[in-house]
């Protein structure tokens, strides 16, 4: 497949190229694509890349996305299929990226060392991690903690995507900025990572990991673990022989979150 | 339970990681991630296929200061053969008692931790791991942690209308 209009770029090294049928639908996919990747990205022209992407829009309305020259997915709602586009486009960077370990995890910063929250989608980690922001936690990310080969966690400072306004499964974008918080900038080491799940009354119960256990506990939220599992697991090892891995479920997330942070003042500070 | 077999630990299509008290183990074939204790992985390096069961017994006597007996080996063993982590699968020698029964007279009689091995499957593909986006229902059954498998609902979520 070749379509008339192209964009092709680079995002922490993965080489993309996008495709369309149309002029305006590319306009659309590069603004979702520049939103998705916070515009960490550099064009490349001329140039081969590793992933190509093809989006089409019929005469009936109908998208169509096709990832490597197969069809992906269509749809006739223009919003959904540009979330799916976005989401579909930052894992793909996630799971090829050079150099980078990406874990799908909340992240914040606190007294200079990074609070990591592995969890799977609807898990409450973004709610947590807005939590822990307004209470004085630099926001590093609600979707991915970016490691690179020496542990050290990079921000990915994307709009938080807060559930339960609209209703229970919508998305909002809500700003750091009004929570009272601001974003990490600077790569900072892990400090902790808790494995944790939100359960209507759970006490605060932490539970300490060896190192081993951490790791498996990680590798279900790594992105690249197939792609590249010899990297993966040796910054994995990196972030657990620093840090303390535990393991507890949690109550509501702002009475946890002043939680956690006492318990970190307290044990790692 | 004596037996002259010389357990061989697999080297190929693993990814091996050396932990503090345990060893991480890889396997590129079937993206199974295995977490090995200490004395599991004690159990695994010493099959070098110069070693009887019974000889590395006598080397965990040697190493850590304890009496084990043949047993302990072979809880170990039954393990790497299940996780497809020796080069050739050794015939477990339990001699009619289950896993269970072993553990509990192992237990009983060692000082030191019973062999575990702990295994996990990778995630099938990144999206399963993230999102839960869609379009139509058909990205929904892979994501497998979402609210619902089978459902694309009107905001484009895997979850419930």
């Amino acid at each position: 497949m070749h379509l008339a209009n192209e964009f092709r770029f680079r995002s922490y090294g993965v080489t993309i190229g996008i495709e369309s049928n149309r002029d305006d639908v590319l306009s659309k996919a590069v603004a979702v694509v520049r939103k998705s990747l916070l515009d960490r990205l550099e064009i490349v022209e001329n140039q081969q890349v590793d992933h190509y992407f093809g989006i089409t829009l019929d005469d009936a309305g109908i998208f169509t996305l096709y990832q490597n020259g197969e069809r992906n997915t269509e749809g006739e709602s223009e919003r959904n299929f540009f979330k799916f586009f976005g989401s579909i486009i930052r894992l793909t960077v996630a799971e090829y990226a050079e150099s980078r370990v990406f874990v799908h995890a909340g992240v914040v910063g606190w007294k200079g060392q990074a609070i990591v929250l592995p969890a799977r989608s609807f898990q409450g980690k973004t709610t947590l991690v807005a939590e822990l922001v307004r209470n004085g936690a630099a926001y590093y990310s609600d979707e991915y903690a970016i490691f690179d080969e020496n542990g050290m966690v990079h921000s990915f400072p994307r709009m938080l995507a807060m559930r339960g306004i609209e209703d229970e499964y919508i998305q909002t974008d809500v700003s750091v900025d009004s929570l009272g918080g601001a974003a990490g900038t600077a790569p900072i080491p892990v400090g902790m990572v808790l494995i944790t799940e939100f359960h209507e009354g759970a006490l605060w119960q932490p539970q300490a990991l060896s190192d081993g256990e951490g790791v498996m506990e990680m590798i279900p939220h790594t992105i690249p673990i197939r792609f590249n599992p010899e990297f993966s697991l040796k910054v994995l090892k990196r972030i657990v022989n620093r840090a303390i891995i535990a393991k507890s479920p949690r109550n509501d997330a702002k009475e946890f979150s002043k939680i956690l942070l006492n318990f970190f003042d307290n044990t790692l500070v | 339970m004596k037996n002259s077999q010389f357990p061989v630990a697999r080297k190929n299509g693993l990814v091996v990681q050396e932990m503090p008290d345990e060893v991480l183990v890889y396997d590129l074939d079937t993206n199974k991630a295995h977490c090995l204790n200490q004395t599991a992985a004690m159990v695994w390096k010493s099959c070098d296929g110069n070693n009887t069961v019974s000889d590395i017994a006598n080397l965990f006597e040697a190493q850590m200061g304890e009496n084990v007996n043949e047993d302990f080996v072979w809880l170990a063993i039954d393990q790497l053969n299940e996780n497809n982590l020796l080069e050739q699968e050794m015939k477990s020698n339990f001699e009619g008692q289950s896993r269970r029964e072993v553990i509990k007279k192992i237990g009983l009689a060692t000082m030191i931790g019973i062999p575990v091995i702990a295994s996990l499957v990778a995630p099938p593909n990144a999206l399963a791991t993230a999102s839960c986006a869609c379009v139509t229902p058909g990205a929904c059954p892979v994501q497998t942690g979402c609210p619902n498998l089978n459902n694309c609902n009107p905001a484009g979520i895997c979850a419930p209308n």
